[in-house]
């Protein structure tokens, strides 16, 4: 209260304790006192003034009708009464005689005729102002005799009496303040107890419900007063009991302060309520639990959530295992598919090529005369029927390698031989159809090249080449040009043929794309032969073909590849 | 005359193979299944043996080891022949002590030079 005073000091031009009520008994004390001094003194007014913010107030007057001032009137501050300036020192005033000085000229008590004056001080034991006690009178006077012991002794009487009021009063609002602030924090607390959010209850070391907030009671489905005959074991599910009482009795023992769980209630109409709980217990003396503080929120909604979701996950769980049993179903299909078309094209290779074997073999027996001679035709029409065995029987082994190479179950043969023997080979092979044609062949080939491949399809490769290029030229020559350069070794088969349109080079290594050309029913051939190099090449060889060529101009195909491919492709390649 | 014993059971290619040699001039005999083969082999001592690998009763590798350890006919000389598909025929037939490869279907033109050519890196 003191600080409030003087933060109203600052506004005010005196520190004045305003709030200090002087209770009628003093009053009564202090208008004795008033009179008396009048009366020994012989002057018309004896005042107590208490002064206020911006006032000054008789506060009491000596009775008797010479005396002008009434109780209870006020006047406001710096107006010249003498009152004020013993406020301002502090100290003792004596005007015996206001005319014989100019300065007190505007003075109020003057234009009453007051013109003698004394006064004395009154303020509180802390210090602040709280008044004067004066006399006045309308004739000279320097109040002597025992006027002044008098009213200093009857001064001394009403600071007492100020004092004890102080006293009583600071207590008081001491008490008041306590109060007050009790009664906030009880409110506080209150408020937070009738909370709707959270259930809280006090329980006794018994298990006993001591206390329960409505939102607790509103849970459980029972009142406070029907909890109170009751147990928290009782309304316990009883799977979460064992987890709750354990921890309890910690708490008893003084093991742990607090303790949080899961548990389940069972509420008045039997539902299940899922609770957090929260625990705490208030010890007596440090030692023993006086009584428990439990908060315990009903999370009910978020356990239905957690349900929904599980619901969700064990159907997704579900979804993913029929999809995963399907896509099984589905992929053990497919290997059985798969495992039929390699037994398809194990058949087709014995199957199809054993007849194949006597047409090509008997005709061509016959064609060499070994059976007889043949006149004109008989010549022709057998080697008719030979020829077209033979483009059956590379149809049918193209398509066995492309199945083959698709199906990743070509075999590789890793094996060393020299590059120049096989291109004697191949050349040796094509002998027939060069000289057929009347074609050169030229070959430029370095010195020894010794390779570590598979020998098969490279010779495979290079025929199709050799082959390619001797259909589509009808004359000039079929050059040959091998080089090797780290360990790459080139195969470029150039010819002086028809040439390819750039439009047509995207089809080129596809699939049954014979390029439409005046020579294409005169060329023949399976138009496998540059889709089945081209997948040789990259899947056995390692390596790559390609082609450069002008419509008109001829074409060159080049084959790349390692000139030793590493031993763990040895075998076979899936 | 050099005696030829060609054990294969298709009928076709039996006839062709033989009616070759016979141009050829060799002395054909026949065997259809590889136990008749390893039989004639050992009864008739041939100067060369032209084995087919598939065979309906044992193996053409199976009648290519009985012939190869068995002391009478070890050093005959054997030529096998076997279809296009079997990858790796040739490495295992040829560690398995044959003399010669001839692959399926046959080329009547190339066939003989293809076996003399074989035989001749051999004594018989």
């Amino acid at each position: 209260m003191k600080s409030d005073i003087s933060d109203e000091s600052k506004l005010t031009k005196y520190p004045v304790l305003d709030e200090i009520e002087v209770p009628d008994n003093i009053l009564e004390n202090w208008q004795v006192t008033a009179d008396l001094l009048a009366s020994v003194a012989n002057v018309p007014a004896a005042l107590i003034m208490r002064v206020h913010a911006s006032d000054v107030e008789v506060f009491v007057a000596s009775r008797g009708i010479e005396n002008l001032y009434p109780r209870g009137e006020k006047t406001p501050l710096d107006t010249g009464l003498y009152c004020e300036t013993v406020m301002n020192t502090q100290h003792k005033l004596l005007v015996p005689n206001a005319l014989e000085d100019p300065a007190w000229d505007h003075n109020p008590d003057m234009k009453l005729g007051m013109i003698s004056y004394c006064g004395l001080p009154l303020t509180w034991p802390s210090g602040e102002l709280f008044g004067t006690l004066c006399i006045l009178d309308k004739q000279k006077n320097v109040f002597a005799n025992k006027t002044q012991p008098l009213m200093e002794r009857l001064r001394d009487s009403i600071q007492l009496s100020l004092a004890s009021l102080y006293e009583t009063s600071l207590a008081r609002m001491q008490r008041d303040e306590a109060e007050r602030e009790k009664q906030v924090s009880e409110t506080q607390l209150r408020a937070f107890y009738e909370l709707d959010l959270v259930g809280l209850a006090i329980t006794s070391p018994n298990k006993g419900w001591i206390r329960t907030n409505d939102c607790l009671c509103k849970m459980l489905g029972y009142s406070e007063e029907e909890l109170r005959t009751m147990t928290w074991t009782q309304l316990t599910h009883p799977d979460d009991l064992p987890a709750d009482t354990e921890q309890f009795d910690q708490l008893l023992a003084g093991k742990i302060e607090g303790y949080s769980l899961e548990k389940r209630f069972i509420s008045r109409n039997g539902e299940i309520v899922y609770t957090q709980l929260v625990v705490r217990c208030v010890r007596r003396n440090n030692t023993e639990v006086d009584y428990v503080v439990s908060m315990v929120e009903d999370i009910s909604d978020r356990k239905q959530i957690e349900a929904e979701l599980a619901g969700y996950r064990n159907h997704l769980e579900e979804l993913v295992e029929a999809r995963t049993r399907e896509l099984e179903e589905a992929n053990n299909k497919l290997r059985e598919l798969d495992r039929l078309k390699s037994m398809f094209i194990a058949s087709m290779s014995h199957e199809l090529r054993t007849p194949l074997n006597s047409i090509i073999g008997f005709t061509g027996m016959t064609l060499q005369g070994l059976s007889g001679d043949l006149n004109d035709e008989q010549r022709d029409n057998l080697s008719r029927v030979y020829k077209a065995g033979q483009h059956l029987l590379s149809l049918i082994t193209d398509v066995i390698d492309i199945a083959k190479i698709e199906a990743g179950r070509i075999a590789m043969t890793v094996e060393s031989f020299s590059l120049a023997a096989l291109v004697e080979d191949a050349v040796n092979t094509m002998k027939p159809q060069l000289t057929g044609k009347g074609l050169s062949c030229v070959l430029d080939i370095p010195a020894e090249i010794q390779m570590n491949t598979d020998r098969k399809r490279l010779l495979q490769c290079l025929l199709n080449l050799l082959s390619n290029a001797v259909k589509f030229t009808e004359a000039g020559q079929v050059k040959l040009i091998v080089r090797e350069k780290n360990g790459i070794v080139t195969l470029a088969v150039s010819d002086t043929g028809i040439g390819i349109a750039a439009e047509d080079m995207p089809r080129l290594f596809e699939a049954f794309e014979r390029l439409d050309t005046h020579l294409r029913l005169k060329a023949g051939g399976t138009g496998l032969g540059l889709y089945l190099t081209k997948k040789l090449a990259s899947q056995v060889l390692k390596g790559d073909v390609s082609v450069e060529s002008q419509l008109g101009e001829g074409s060159t195909f080049t084959l790349s590849i390692p000139k030793e491919i590493p031993a763990l492709h040895n075998g076979a390649s899936n | 005359m050099r005696t030829a014993l060609v054990i294969e059971d298709n009928e076709d290619n039996m006839v062709l193979i033989c009616r070759l040699l016979d141009k050829a001039n060799y002395h054909a005999l026949q065997a259809f299944t590889g136990k008749q083969g390893v039989d004639m082999a050992r009864k008739e001592k041939p100067d060369f043996i032209l084995l087919d690998i598939q065979l309906p009763d044992i193996d053409g590798t199976e009648v290519l080891r009985q012939i190869r350890t068995e002391e009478s006919i070890a050093t005959i000389p054997v030529i096998a022949m076997t279809s296009y598909a079997m990858a790796g025929d040739r490495e295992r037939l040829l560690a398995a002590g044959c003399n010669g490869y001839i692959e399926k279907p046959i080329d009547p033109m190339r066939v003989i030079a293809q076996i003399q050519g074989m035989l001749g890196g051999v004594a018989t």
